[in-house]
């Protein structure tokens, strides 16, 4: 009896904490001045964050300690240190979707100015990240603006 | 008369000129002054933060470490973008080596779409290198992320001190800011090796305080325990005290800072002075209203005699402690001889015997004595290390081995560079990075006039253009590397004014500045005829040296004027009262079978030996055996109050003072304990 309950309580936190978000991606590259178009998909799950593009045979999986990038045929696994772009994007996905501003804060300054959400650089990151916006309505993500130091501009925003 | 010593004390400033820096012990001159104009220039200190912890929220804690210590004015990311950063994009071409090889086998086309599909493919954002986009010239290294992950420990960050951090109040300001965060968080570990001057000045503060309760607790014992005279104590710390301001005065007109060790040195050697005392005590001088004591003179003329011969030592720490002990001891001798008689100071009964039991033939000492010196002598070494007279602050030195361990696997020493204008400083910065790589030095990122007067215009300039019209062709923005190869700026001027932000200082008819260079090309470095070293261990290495042979010198006239000064004194009893040198040498030389002697020990050899020829003469000149006894055994306790409990120190100078005190001290009991008497009346 009990396994069954405890079966029953971990497959509902499991859907209680997990979550899949569409979204779009324009990034626009100044040093071909030309915009890249993608769609994808994030899944946040209690102990990891997968992260898909379509038509991409590869996943990008975040967890606590690593993170891996799986093909068909390959498995590369690296650190947070190593993978500082990628750990640097779960990190704001993390903190905007959580609601959790202690991941934010270790790399910015929070402004909030009406429903948008501002994010400024620490001295660190600056050199590479001018600012970051966002905007949610409710729990879904109104829209991502990443604004880079190379002019280089990435939008992200949720779709159905 | 203590309160007006007192008055001057304050009143000039004296107590500033003590200094606890280590290299107050360095002779006055250029080596000096350039170690602390290093110290003004030195703009790499660095603050190493660790967090200790296995949980996620590890690297967010330290950085709030961080964001904390930041809030300080004056400590700073060490990404901060700096002079030598702007310098470095300014003069790119012209301070970065050019690969002839590659420029003459370069695709550029596949270059660019090589390039080209790293932009595509990258999950963030790509940032081109329009300065080299063709890797042509050799690349700076690319800043790693601050944080350093530790396997089985936690995280790690380093953070830069402002330049102006270069004084002990600043440097307090920030350990102390370093110690309120380490009580709030016990997983923080924070270094520098600022902390260092911070917290040795406060154990040798606190190594002070306990010697200073010892050595008054035995002087309490003896003086109201045995010799139940408390005027007496009264009158002679008064007396103690006095002489200790007037010399610390008249030395500091002598020179521009003392250091602490002398202080605390002289302190302990103008406690000799109270055997003055205690002679003209138990001789009954101060009831009868006497003054010269023949034998306290000669004894007194002795020691004060062979401290001026030994004050001629070029050696600026050996000149500063004879120059204190003389002032204190004829100051002491003053006192005690012409102004106790008139305090009317009763001489009390004790107790005390001393009791040969137990005697031996003066040519057993002697000859006990020459055994021991002519075994040990060969065998004596010297240690020259200066590091090992300092504190052994093991705390702080196994947390920066512990950084050391994880941010820079190379140790590092930094040396001094300069020349006699700015453009030769610069190209001789220039050439010892290209000798050594390894070497960082800021200077490397102002151009040399050579190479600008070697670069190839004409040539980047056609590379310019193909590479702009290939980089259309493959899908670039058309105006992406309308810079790339060309030179934009004006050559730098080679002025102080305008370099200034740059570690540059004018000295003299020189200019200076300084690189850090790892310690396995060091001592080829300190070889080029540019470069200074600024190890404090080398330059007093060579001043020991070069003092050395004075001191060998001064010390043989020394040995020749205590000789003179003996057989004019107790002429017969010229050998019986030689074994009063020979015996505390050869008891002390043991202690070189054990450890290196090093240059504290074998001053304190010299006072030892200046202070048991007084008791040669008194106990070979006196008509009162018992009495003289007494006096040198009540002497010997008070100098052991003064110089032995500096054996309890953990300063290592302090200590092996002490270590030669206590074995001097015993050897003279000893000689004491078995000296045959001829009368007693």
């Amino acid at each position: 009896m009990s396994k069954r309950y405890l079966f029953i309580f971990l497959f509902l936190s499991t859907i209680l904490f997990s979550k899949e978000i569409h979204f779009k991606e324009v990034k626009y590259i100044y040093a071909l001045d030309n915009e890249l178009y993608k769609t994808g998909t994030l899944n946040i799950d209690k102990d990891e964050i997968v992260l898909h593009y379509r038509n991409s045979t590869k996943n990008i999986v975040y967890t606590d300690t690593n993170i891996q990038i799986i093909t068909k045929d390959a498995l590369e696994i690296y650190t947070h240190e190593e993978s500082v772009e990628y750990n640097l994007f779960f990190q704001l996905v993390l903190g905007i979707y959580t609601n959790n501003s202690q991941l934010l804060v270790d790399n910015f300054t929070i402004e909030k100015n009406d429903n948008t959400i501002t994010l400024l650089p620490n001295e660190y990151l600056s050199s590479v990240i001018e600012k970051i916006e966002y905007e949610k309505n409710n729990d879904k993500l109104k829209y991502l603006k990443i604004y880079f130091v190379n002019q280089d501009r990435i939008t992200i925003e949720e779709i159905k | 008369m203590l309160f007006i010593l007192l008055v001057i004390f304050f009143t000039g400033d004296v107590g500033k000129q003590i200094s606890t820096q280590i290299t107050s012990i360095l002779p006055k001159g250029e080596n000096k002054e350039l170690l602390k104009e290093f110290e003004k220039l030195n703009t790499n200190k660095q603050l190493f933060i660790a967090y200790k912890g296995k949980s996620k929220e590890t690297l967010h804690n330290l950085k709030q470490i961080e964001k904390k210590l930041l809030e300080h004015k004056n400590i700073h990311p060490i990404s901060k973008s700096n002079i030598n950063k702007e310098y470095e994009k300014k003069y790119y071409y012209l301070i970065h080596s050019f690969n002839e090889k590659r420029y003459n086998t370069l695709d550029i086309k596949e270059e660019l779409r090589k390039l080209h599909q790293k932009i595509l493919l990258s999950p963030f954002s790509f940032t081109v290198d329009t300065v080299d986009p063709l890797n042509i010239f050799k690349k700076p290294k690319v800043s790693e992320s601050p944080y350093i992950k530790i396997d089985n420990y936690g995280y790690v960050t380093v953070l830069q001190l402002d330049k102006n951090i270069n004084n002990f109040v600043k440097y307090k300001e920030i350990y102390d800011l370093v110690q309120r965060l380490k009580q709030t968080d016990t997983n923080i570990e924070v270094f520098s090796t600022l902390f260092y001057f911070v917290e040795n000045q406060e154990k040798i503060k606190s190594d002070v305080n306990i010697i200073i309760t010892l050595a008054l607790s035995i002087l309490f014992i003896l003086y109201i325990v045995i010799l139940k005279n408390l005027k007496l104590l009264v009158h002679t710390v008064t007396t103690l005290s006095s002489s200790i301001l007037f010399a610390l005065i008249v030395s500091s007109v002598f020179f521009e800072e003392l250091s602490i060790f002398t202080v605390i040195f002289g302190i302990s050697i103008s406690t000799i002075a109270i055997d003055y005392m205690f002679h003209n005590y138990l001789h009954g001088y101060y009831e009868q209203f006497k003054t010269i004591n023949k034998d306290v003179f000669f004894g007194m003329s002795t020691t004060v005699g062979a401290f001026f011969i030994l004050s001629f030592v070029d050696f600026t720490f050996i000149k500063q402690l004879t120059y204190f002990s003389i002032f204190a001891l004829l100051f002491s001798y003053i006192q005690f001889t012409f102004l106790f008689p008139h305090l009317n100071i009763q001489s009390k009964q004790n107790s005390l015997k001393i009791q040969n039991k137990f005697t031996l033939k003066p040519i057993y000492i002697t000859l006990i004595s020459v055994i021991f010196i002519t075994l040990t002598i060969p065998n004596i070494k010297i240690d020259f290390n200066i590091k090992n007279l300092d504190i052994n602050n093991k705390e702080l030195q196994s947390l920066d081995n512990f950084f050391n361990r994880y941010i820079n696997t190379d140790k590092k020493t930094a040396v001094l560079l300069y020349a006699t204008s700015i453009e030769d400083l610069i190209n001789k910065a220039h050439h010892l990075h290209n000798k050594y790589p390894k070497t960082q030095c800021a200077l490397v990122n102002i151009p040399t006039t050579k190479s600008i007067q070697s670069f190839d215009t004409n040539k980047f300039h056609t590379l310019n253009k193909n590479l702009n019209k290939i980089a259309k062709e493959v899908g670039f923005r058309s105006n992406i590397f309308e810079k790339s190869y060309i030179m934009q700026n004006n050559i730098p001027l080679y002025t102080y004014e305008n370099l200034q932000e740059f570690p540059i200082k004018k000295y003299k008819n020189m200019f200076i500045s300084y690189a850090i260079v790892s310690n396995d090309t060091y001592q080829s470095i300190i070889q080029e005829p540019y470069i200074k070293s600024l190890s404090f261990q080398e330059l007093f290495k060579k001043d020991l040296k070069k003092s050395l042979k004075s001191l060998e010198l001064l010390s043989l006239v020394a040995a020749v004027f205590i000789s003179i000064m003996l057989y004019i004194t107790v002429k017969k009893q010229f050998f019986k009262a030689f074994n009063y040198i020979l015996f505390p040498i050869a008891f002390i030389l043991i202690v070189s079978l054990f450890i290196e002697l090093n240059i504290l020990h074998i001053f304190m050899m010299i006072v030892v030996v200046s202070l048991s020829i007084d008791y040669g003469i008194y106990m070979n000149n006196t008509q009162l055996p018992s009495n003289t006894q007494k006096a040198i055994f009540f002497s010997l306790l008070s100098t052991f109050a003064g110089f032995g409990v500096l054996i309890f120190s953990s300063v290592n100078a302090l200590f092996s003072i002490g270590l030669i005190a206590t074995l001097g001290i015993v050897s003279l009991i000893i000689l004491l304990l078995t000296h045959k008497a001829s009368n007693d009346s």
